[in-house]
């Protein structure tokens, strides 16, 4: 039987690993069952909004990428689960300014939510550049003009070689692969920081999450 | 897409202009002012509260 020295070794990067993950986000605080009192209130409800649109994006995104343009731009269906996409990002962009001016206006990064304010603002920009190679990738005639359009802004600023708009191919890659990774990977990181630092409270309530640390 | 909504689609956009370089298409600004409005509603219409809950618990404490 082994002892405990030697099954645990403190200087393993997976022992650091574990143990500050166990500090900063214990189970209690990934998955809680209670909020504070502040939270009741129509303005909290956005977050979570932008994460169900987000969340009808993807799944209908899927779809959209198993089947392929023959057959969204022919079938019935094909079209229904098309708009599905495209209102559910518009839907998505509506709840995440709300959220956005929601949190501007309570200054969300007080009590040392500096990540979750960061990564939210990280989140719109990618949020951004995914719908805008979505508009380039939904081959028709609409696409080709925004390509077009486009190239010569992205020329001027000098980035038109490397990030060619008129380049399906690329394009494609990007909104159905590389974009949606790092907007995914970076909407569970700040969602991780609101479990770990608590939703912020109003600017004239008690900070419940974090014991009164409000400033 | 028939009837009323596929003239309505294909209508062209109109656009508001303010001077020489403010120019806004009037589905833009509707969409602009619906979230003004979402948003005021929001932070002014009560959320409702379970009774039982709200008995414990106040709207925080200074």
């Amino acid at each position: 039987m082994s002892t405990k020295l030697e099954t645990q070794k403190p200087d393993m990067w997976t022992a650091r690993l574990r143990q500050s993950w166990q500090k900063n986000l214990p189970i209690e605080k990934l998955l809680p069952d209670t909020q504070p009192a502040y939270v009741a209130s129509w303005i909290y409800v956005f977050g979570v909004l932008t994460l169900s649109a987000l969340a009808v994006i993807i799944a209908s995104g899927v779809v959209l990428a198993f089947e392929g343009p023959s057959w969204y731009h022919i079938s019935d269906a094909g079209r229904f689960v098309n708009s599905l996409h495209f209102w559910s990002v518009q839907l998505f962009f509506f709840f995440m300014v709300v959220h956005l001016w929601g949190k501007f206006w309570m200054a969300a990064w007080r009590g040392k939510r500096q990540a979750t304010w960061i990564t939210g603002s990280i989140a719109f920009v990618v949020s951004i550049a995914t719908a805008f190679t979505g508009y380039l990738t939904q081959t028709n005639f609409d696409s080709q003009w925004i390509a077009f359009e486009a190239k010569d802004g992205f020329n001027s600023v000098g980035i038109g070689a490397w990030f060619t708009v008129t380049n399906l191919g690329q394009m494609l890659l990007m909104h159905v692969a590389f974009l949606p990774l790092v907007l995914g990977l970076i909407t569970v990181i700040h969602v991780l920081q609101v479990r770990r630092k608590g939703v912020v409270p109003p600017i004239d309530a008690f900070d419940q999450t974090l014991k009164g640390v409000n400033k | 897409m028939t009837g009323f909504f596929s003239e309505f689609m294909n209508l062209n956009a109109v656009y508001l202009k303010a001077n020489s370089w403010l120019s806004i298409s009037v589905s833009n600004l509707v969409v602009i002012i619906s979230m003004l409005v979402i948003f005021f509603i929001a932070i002014s219409i009560p959320f409702p509260k379970d009774h039982h809950e709200s008995s414990k618990n106040g709207r925080g404490q200074k």
